[in-house]
């Protein structure tokens, strides 16, 4: 019961802290708030809700990107999550980001996880073409009905790759990454991500990953698959 | 600065080397994944063992026994030994039978496994299935996922051995249960949970750890035998006993395994022993 009413006070300051800070950024000039939307295909083994849809809310203000988004399965499968990315140094070179990261998931009737996450995603190389990773530690504390118990667990993750802005509007990234931010499983997968800005400052986000049951000891069977695609409708402000 | 650039070096042909002895051109894929394993029900099934008093007995379970292509782990003969002292009526070994999954292995641990005297189950592990492994291990030991029944007990032998369990024996399983309403011991060799700083070497998908708690909690599982870590630990998940069992593998005496006791019907106890 205890955990319920943190994760209740932890689910409402995920929706609250982007709307809170909304009418801030209002005020000022250079915020960027942006509705987004989508749908996804997530396949793995004991998934009951591969089809998913997405909808959420991105406040970027200064050197900062919150992020709360309602991610949730079908019939029942929700999971939310909110990010904070503080960009600390940028530049000709080196691009380095503070990543934080709360998440919430229900597994059907089964059990329901909450958890934070905190790490440093780094850049190195011109901005057209980059190297880029990050590293981090999550925390997760998950409560399984069936043993009316709660179990908890500290991953450190990483991911590698290359990061590629070859146009002003486009973005590609393509990577290893043992524990996917976006999709809060703790999996080695390969992901490709692109997004694309039109004029009218509407962007698209899309992500193609296969997940691993197990890489690192070459074991190597692919037993996941997901695709994302997301729009993002600026609010207020632009990003040019 | 050399030498750095030369223990760089080094250490890179020492992994390459290491790796391509595991097979490393199946990187990216290995053949035969879990779900067609467990599909193929033409491989016979393991005949379950005839314990004289079943609501009396003792088993014995290990792991990680790594058996090589040209010698034993160092402790096999006192293992064997202690199976008879103990007078096991079955062991259950709970996958990485062999070292780097080549026939050779298979051949040298089948008969280890006829010298124990007792029946002997298995599931597999990453290390059997490197170098096309699953086609030694089919034909040596039958099916990596099966159960039988001793007494009123079942015993499942799960197949973790590509890091899940797999949606096909999910299903297989969620169906067995359904009309298996024994007490169950599932045997595996990926760990379910393991405690909160297991990091990696355990199954990593959440999604699959939430359907298989909450099968095995709804299911009467009460003893859960894996392997992987070669460490020796217990952790309490609700009504339900995990254990890790230790390697075969390391120094001399310092070999580990649990032994069971069924008394009554019950289980009665759970010792990690070294021998």
């Amino acid at each position: 019961m205890l955990f319920g009413r943190k994760a209740l006070s932890g689910l409402t300051l995920m929706v609250l802290l982007p709307l809170i800070a909304a009418p801030r950024a209002h005020a000022l000039p250079t915020a960027v708030i942006s509705l987004f939307a989508g749908a996804a295909y997530d396949q793995e083994t004991g998934e009951s809700s591969p089809a998913r849809g997405t909808v959420g809310l991105q406040v970027a203000y200064g050197s900062l990107v919150a992020t709360s988004v309602v991610d949730c399965g079908f019939p029942w499968e929700p999971s939310l999550r909110m990010a904070a990315d503080l960009s600390v140094l940028d530049v000709d070179a080196v691009r380095l980001v503070a990543v934080s990261g709360l998440s919430l998931r229900r597994y059907g009737s089964t059990a329901l996880e909450a958890g934070f996450r905190l790490g440093a995603h780094a850049e190195i190389g011109p901005r057209n073409i980059a190297f880029s990773g990050a590293v981090g530690l999550s925390y997760l504390s998950t409560t399984y009905t069936a043993i009316n118990d709660t179990l908890a667990d500290w991953n450190p993750w990483a991911r590698v790759g290359v990061l590629a802005r070859p146009v002003a509007q486009a973005e590609i990234e393509l990577d290893m990454a043992t524990d996917s931010p976006l999709s809060l499983w703790a999996r080695t997968s390969f992901e490709l991500r692109g997004a694309w800005e039109f004029p009218s400052a509407v962007r698209l986000a899309g992500l193609v990953a296969i997940h691993y049951g197990d890489f690192f000891t070459l074991t190597a069977c692919v037993d996941g698959f997901e695709a994302r695609l997301e729009c993002f409708l600026p609010l207020t402000g632009t990003s040019k | 600065m050399r030498s750095l650039r030369a223990l760089l070096l080094l250490g890179a042909v020492l992994l390459c080397v290491s790796s391509c002895r595991y097979g490393l051109d199946e990187l990216f894929g290995r053949p035969s994944p879990v779900d067609e394993r467990v599909a193929d029900q033409s491989i016979p099934a393991p005949v379950a063992p005839l314990v004289a008093d079943p609501a009396n007995y003792v088993f014995i379970a290990t792991a990680d026994t790594h058996f090589g292509a040209t010698e034993d782990p160092t402790n096999a003969a006192s293992f064997r030994a202690l199976v008879s002292s103990q007078g096991a009526s079955f062991v259950v070994i709970a996958g990485d039978l062999v070292e780097t999954g080549i026939a050779a292995e298979y051949a040298r641990f089948t008969a280890w496994t006829a010298s124990l005297g007792v029946p002997v189950y298995v599931t597999a592990g990453n290390h059997d299935l490197y170098n096309e492994g699953w086609t030694s291990y089919r034909s040596t030991l039958g099916r990596s996922a099966y159960s039988f029944t001793v007494g009123g007990r079942s015993f499942y032998f799960v197949d973790s051995g590509n890091g899940t369990v797999g949606q096909a024996q999910l299903d297989m399983l969620r169906a067995s249960f359904l009309n298996d309403a024994n007490p169950k011991v599932i045997v595996s060799h990926y760990p379910l949970y393991d405690g909160p700083d297991a990091l990696y070497y355990r199954l990593t998908d959440t999604a699959e750890r939430a359907a298989l708690i909450d099968l095995y909690a709804n299911g009467h599982v009460e003893l859960l035998l894996e392997g992987h870590r070669h460490v020796t630990h217990e952790t309490i998940l609700g009504s339900m006993d995990e254990w890790l069992c230790s390697s075969l593998v390391g120094a001399a005496g310092k070999g580990s395994c649990v032994i069971v006791t069924v008394s009554g019907g019950q289980i009665v106890s759970v010792v990690p022993t070294t021998y």
